[in-house]
């Protein structure tokens, strides 16, 4: 007769079924992009470095401007790969939009797109923060800044991503002019001006943000189309 | 938080509905009409799940308006019963519904003076009753109804009777509000006047 | 004479070409974008509530809205805070969105979801009154969206919003939310400030006010809403439908209202 055996109670680990792992939909690699909006301008700024989500550099020259049309840049913190999914769908469909119109689509045509675009992903968004730059019809330089699902606003100057809350008080104070005791006549600052205000800006995000800076691309879109521009930022 | 209530009196069935519709601790409505009239002689209470509510209640009574025009014959109170409940029922795999109903109505062929009065949950239970009550409400008039209702109670007492439910309501219970008093009989569906003790 | 064979015509294999053309047909075409392993409703939440998950994504809210029917039309006020957490987006949201040139709606939960379905809707009011040849009543209108939204509930949706217009049963306002409400009513009021708003609203509320009493009326209320609510603020933007349509009466900055209200002299007197 077989004895009964006591065996040890079965470890509960073995029972459970194979776990395969979270599914990790995003990963913020960071950066700073900001924009300001002038009469017949617009200058926009983004830093090159991509970070892996934690304190690892992945490299030092992702430029996070695109150039959608001769009169407007897509500027796009955030998870590079949704950015660069994102960037090839918009190219795409303003592709086929200039094909059967004959022409490119318009700047503010183009932000409202980008909205739609975000908000079809509203259940499954795109982890990226845009901002749209450009002139419009008219040859004014405006900026329209979105959050991740696609709800956007017309500005003069806006900025996006993780150095976000240190710039957007300083562009507030200069550029709005916020809580300034004295303010000076003349609001129309001139296009040189505006560059070396936000070559300080962006500086001044590397320099208190861990996943800003390496290099940042200046962009002034104007009148005569796109101009790029490369500027340092601190590498440590 | 939410009250139903409809009981048979001789003739017809008396049926109460609280008219608020809240969100969170916000009282966004007080006049919201809870009991729909599905046909000349059919009443569906009904309280749950916001937007559940309206959707499924409208549902239901555009199909049963369907059915009598396809037949040109209303459909009875048990059929429709029996038709609200199974689309509760086969929907709660897939789409749940989140209400409870009461159905109310009055049929020529039915006996029982023809009158009936069914109660249904929202997981597809279905029960006839002289007496139905949803919500939290049932805990305060269930009891009292055992002991002071009678089918044939006449509708000045059935209206004494309601009465008496809401003021217990307003004694014992936590909320209190306005409600909704319709009655449903050989003669149709009528609205009745209602003053809740303030 | 040419015999075709239309029951034995060749099934080609399709190209690269083809496969090609039907991904960017299917780019093309307007659709909304599933997870891949959750209920839409929970993937945000699940995915963020984690130690090792990035930042979650804070997508921009509004607050204090208001609109109520009193004897001259229908008064709708609301803020123009727009908040993605404790971070303030923008201080200068147009929250009163123009439906159509006879509707209105308002904006409080999610601004993406508000402005996006509001402006579908915008879209199948203009395309029911060119069918119909005339212009739809505020009930089919607030009906549109409340079905649009039962639709996706469970989704994770986040509106609440008023719609009004006048039609030809008179003034009419309707309130309807994210979960498939849909209220007809006098007085309605939305967001975090609305029960502050509603204190005023409430209390202040007479029938037969005349214009510049109601205009009053609705700015108080949001501005007592915005000076306790820290998500409220900004200007306050106060239009009046009339039968003839809506007009924008007025905006105002919340600061400059305090100073007027409380006779305040400014310590720092800010120059614009």
């Amino acid at each position: 007769m077989e004895t009964l055996k006591l065996s040890a109670l079965p470890e509960k680990d073995k029972q459970q079924p194979i776990s395969h792992g979270r599914f990790e939909a995003y990963v913020d690699n960071g950066g700073t992009v900001l924009a300001v909006a002038g009469k017949d301008y617009c200058v926009i700024a983004g830093d090159t470095r991509m970070s892996d989500g934690g304190y690892g550099i992945q490299t030092r020259k992702y430029t996070k401007i695109f150039q959608l049309t001769k009169k407007c840049v897509l500027a796009t913190s955030g998870m590079q790969a949704d950015t660069i999914a994102l960037q090839k769908r918009l190219k795409s469909m303003l592709e086929s939009f200039e094909k059967e119109h004959g022409k490119p689509m318009s700047t503010p045509a183009i932000a409202q797109f980008l909205s739609n675009t975000l908000y079809y992903k509203r259940f499954f968004p795109y982890y990226t923060f845009n901002l749209v730059a450009g002139v419009d019809e008219q040859g004014e330089g405006w900026i329209w800044t979105y959050d991740a699902v696609g709800s956007h606003e017309r500005v003069k100057y806006s900025s996006q991503g993780s150095g976000n809350q240190l710039v957007i008080p300083l562009l507030d104070n200069q550029v709005a002019k916020f809580n300034q005791q004295i303010v000076e006549g003349n609001k129309d600052v001139s296009c040189e001006q505006v560059v070396s205000f936000v070559k300080d800006s962006i500086t001044s995000a590397g320099e208190r943000d861990i996943y800003t800076g390496d290099f940042a691309d200046i962009v002034v879109v104007d009148k005569n189309g796109v101009h790029w521009e490369k500027f340092e930022l601190k590498l440590d | 938080m939410e009250t139903l209530l409809a009981f048979k009196v001789k003739g017809g069935v008396l049926c109460l509905a609280d008219s608020s519709v809240n969100h969170s601790i916000v009282k966004m409505k007080d006049d919201e009409d809870k009991i729909l009239e599905i046909d000349g002689h059919k009443l569906l209470l009904s309280a749950g799940e916001a937007g559940d509510r309206v959707q499924f209640t409208e549902y239901i009574s555009k199909n049963i308006k369907l059915y009598s025009l396809r037949n040109s014959y209303p459909m009875s109170t048990p059929a429709a019963a029996n038709f609200i409940r199974n689309e509760l029922a086969t929907s709660i795999r897939s789409h749940p519904y989140s209400i409870n109903l009461i159905l109310a109505g009055y049929d020529k062929e039915v006996e029982d003076g023809g009158t009936s009065l069914y109660y249904m949950d929202y997981l597809g239970s279905l029960q006839k009753l002289n007496f139905g009550c949803h919500g939290y409400a049932s805990y305060f008039l269930l009891g009292l109804l055992d002991r002071h209702h009678k089918c044939d109670l006449s509708l000045e007492d059935g209206i004494n009777l309601m009465h008496l439910c809401t003021t217990e309501l307003k004694t014992r219970f936590l909320v209190s509000g306005k409600y909704t008093l319709k009655f449903v009989s050989s003669e149709g569906i009528k609205v009745l006047p209602f003053n809740a003790p303030q | 004479m040419i015999n075709i064979d239309f029951d034995n015509i060749e099934q080609s294999q399709p190209t690269l070409y083809d496969t090609l053309a039907s991904d960017v047909k299917f780019l093309n075409t307007p659709h909304f974008e599933l997870p891949p392993n959750a209920n839409p409703g929970d993937f945000l939440r699940e995915t963020f509530d984690h130690p090792s998950a990035p930042k979650a994504l804070e997508f921009a809210h509004g607050t204090t809205t208001l609109a109520f029917v009193y004897g001259g039309g229908i008064i709708v006020s609301v803020d123009s805070k727009s908040t993605q957490g404790p971070y303030v987006a923008s201080r200068s949201v147009k929250k009163v969105i123009e439906i159509t040139p006879t509707l209105l709606g308002t904006m409080a939960g999610g601004a993406a979801d508000c402005s996006f379905w509001e402006r579908e809707l915008g879209r199948r009011c203009r395309l029911y009154e060119l069918r119909n040849k005339e212009l739809i009543s505020v009930a089919a209108a607030s009906k549109i969206l409340a079905n649009i939204v039962y639709s996706y509930k469970g989704y994770g949706l986040s509106m609440g919003t008023m719609i009004t217009g006048w039609d030809k049963t008179g003034p009419q306002l309707y309130y309807v939310d994210n979960d498939g409400t849909r209220l007809h009513g006098q007085r309605f009021s939305c967001g975090s400030g609305s029960t502050y708003a509603y204190g005023v609203l409430d209390t202040g509320f007479k029938w037969d006010m005349n214009d510049e009493e109601a205009y009053e009326l609705g700015r108080r209320a949001v501005y007592h809403a915005t000076h306790r609510d820290a998500y409220s603020g900004g200007a306050i933007n106060v239009y009046h439908v009339q039968k003839d349509g809506w007009k924008k009466i007025s905006s105002d900055d919340c600061f400059k209202l305090y100073q007027k209200y409380y006779n305040i002299v400014p310590i720092n007197k800010p120059a614009n």
